[in-house]
């Protein structure tokens, strides 16, 4: 595999779930690669299989009752301590309750506080913390939300890694934190060319950062494509659905428009579309054969009607 | 006009060693067959509102009235059957329903609090209320974690209007909801709506109250900064509070990025200063009086009062 200009690169990943008495898959077929300085946003519903991805990939997957059936993962050789790091969804269970943030970066670190703490400042500063010699001697509680979440960056940025994952990095703030904690994540791209892979179930929040998006469902990747082909020419089904959701929700005269009906139970998942229940312009090919990937290299998506 | 209404409420609490004004003032009240909304961001008390507003939280100062009398303890609202005036859908479906109780129970629950009907009724009751927000008879005997994340909550609205209030409460009733399946909740309140139920609707999402709401508050900090048909606040807002909260908003185009860190809020004067681009002199010191502006609307700004 050829993975030169890429930070990260992931062939063809299977990822199971062994239950009681049967077996499920989290993740199928799953292939992509993010360049330096680029973002790759995976878009999906609850119970899609986005966190499996990223904990397979971050190899925080617990195992068993997961496991990594087959596929290659392979980093990009990092100039850093870490090839990459980890950025969760609430950064006040991130942080230790009864740590003081210098304790935080000492321990990320490995270092004596009398020399972490100058790298710490500078990472927060980086990280668009006001005032950071001041916040050193804080305790999580004592920093606002979005000031929680810019630690947490801060700290993933410590061991300078160069591939970022953000599992839901905005949900738990508000709108006006969760604007400019995604715009520090598109800066940190620019600047210290970071690849970043971020998960998110809000459409808004994918389109706002990323270069390319992949719309998981079902443990597949339905679509995947440069995010302005995506948005502006989206080609399965499910993705015209999510996106007529969102324009439906910004537009005050039209009533909202929801995608009836609930994802499947994915131990229950047959080779064929896992959408196929919800989809109002199903063919007879869609009953037969499971979905053939089609489109151009750069834009797909697994569909019939393609 | 008979409604539910709070007058001139204040409430303290202590937090973190020091005392914490979540409410500085509130007026708010809701017509029998209107829709209100109030968007606030986290910590600006809107919680805390709704909790005074359904009487699990006393207020410290001010009164919550129904009907013009006023409520002061649970057996106040018992004599006046406040089960029939106010019910309350929490955000956290998953939270709010018991997880050993079947659906059916849990819609059941009510009715056999408040002892309404015999018990045989009680139950066609809830089937019929179920079946109105379409969970069919195969889901009644499931436990809440065998239905998806849109079900739950349609559970949680059956269970509020079994008992047939006059005025649905709704407590960030999408936030934990993904996309494709936010759509069917706004649908279901704006449904009720037309049939002329009363709705409070709290979410931090300007775009969710704009579609239900007629009316809505901008809370910012215990204090409504601005009032007024929710249309208006959205196309033309005047607090700059409120110009934020819907530039923030994510979009599919991706915004202007700003990275700075919000400043935190202060007691004294206007809460916004720290933040506001147009603060003059006067915000420093003196909290701004809500004054009546341009379009039938209340606005708490010296600026806009000007």
């Amino acid at each position: 595999m050829n993975s030169a200009h890429y930070a990260l690169a992931v062939q063809n990943l299977w990822v199971a779930i062994q239950g009681l008495s049967r077996k499920a898959y989290v993740c199928r077929e799953i292939n992509f690669e993010v360049e330096f300085g680029r973002a790759l946003a995976i878009l999906g519903e609850s119970g899609s299989g986005k966190t499996s991805l990223i904990l397979a990939l971050t190899g925080l997957l617990p195992s068993p009752p997961f496991c990594i059936e087959r596929g290659e993962i392979e980093f990009a050789k990092s100039t850093g301590q870490s090839s990459s790091a980890l950025i969760m969804q609430d950064p006040s269970v991130a942080l230790n309750p009864v740590l003081k943030m210098s304790d935080h970066f000492a321990e990320t670190l490995r270092l004596q506080k009398t020399k972490s703490n100058s790298i710490a400042c500078e990472l927060m500063s980086l990280a668009g913390i006001l005032d950071p010699e001041a916040k050193l001697n804080r305790y999580p509680w004592q920093l606002s939300g979005g000031e929680r979440q810019r630690v947490v960056i801060a700290l993933a940025l410590a061991l300078k890694p160069s591939v970022i994952f953000a599992d839901e990095p905005t949900s738990s703030l508000d709108v006006t934190v969760q604007k400019r904690i995604l715009s520090l994540f598109g800066t940190l791209k620019q600047k210290e060319k970071l690849a970043i892979v971020l998960i998110t179930h809000e459409l808004g929040v994918a389109a706002e950062i990323s270069d390319w998006i992949a719309i998981m469902y079902a443990s597949w990747f339905l679509e995947y494509g440069p995010k302005s082909k995506v948005l502006s020419n989206p080609l399965h089904p499910y993705t015209q659905g999510l996106i007529n959701a969102f324009k439906s929700l910004e537009d005050p005269k039209k009533l909202p428009k929801s995608i009836s009906g609930a994802p499947p139970n994915l131990f229950e998942l047959k080779d064929l579309c896992p959408f196929l229940k919800r989809c109002e312009m199903k063919v007879d090919g869609c009953l037969k054969t499971p979905p053939p990937k089609r489109g151009g290299d750069e834009h797909w998506a697994r569909c019939h009607l393609v | 006009m008979t409604e539910l209404a709070a007058k001139g409420i204040y409430k303290t609490f202590f937090a973190h060693g020091k005392h914490v004004q979540a409410l500085k003032g509130i007026d708010i009240s809701i017509g029998w067959h209107e829709a209100v909304g109030v968007v606030g961001e986290s910590g600006s008390g809107k919680s805390t509102l709704v909790k005074i507003l359904t009487l699990l939280e006393r207020p410290d100062k001010g009164a919550v009235l129904s009907d013009s009398t006023e409520l002061k303890s649970w057996q106040d609202a018992r004599k006046n059957g406040f089960q029939k005036i106010a019910q309350v859908v929490f955000q956290e479906s998953f939270d709010s329903l018991n997880p050993r109780m079947k659906i059916i129970g849990l819609v059941k629950e009510g009715l056999d609090i408040w002892r309404v009907g015999k018990k045989t009724g009680r139950i066609k009751r809830a089937e019929r209320v179920l079946s109105d927000l379409g969970i069919g008879s195969e889901h009644w005997e499931k436990y809440p974690h065998e239905l998806s994340g849109g079900q739950r909550q349609r559970v949680a609205i059956a269970r509020a209007l079994a008992l047939e209030p006059k005025i649905l409460i709704a407590d960030e009733p999408t936030s934990a909801l993904d996309t494709s399946v936010q759509a069917e909740i706004i649908k279901i309140l704006i449904d009720l709506k037309n049939k002329g139920m009363g709705i409070l609707v709290v979410s931090h999402d300007l775009r969710v109250v704009r579609k239900i709401a007629d009316r809505c508050h901008v809370m910012l900090a215990g204090l409504i900064v601005e009032s007024g048909p929710a249309e208006l606040i959205f196309n033309k807002p005047l607090h700059p509070y409120t110009k934020e909260l819907i530039r923030s908003i994510p979009t599919l185009e991706g915004v202007e990025s700003t990275t700075s860190e919000l400043k935190p809020l202060e007691e004294f004067g206007c809460p916004y200063k720290t933040r506001c681009a147009v603060a003059i002199d006067i915000c420093r010191d003196v909290l701004p009086e809500i004054k009546t502006a341009a379009n039938s609307r209340l606005v708490r700004c010296h600026v806009v009062n000007k």
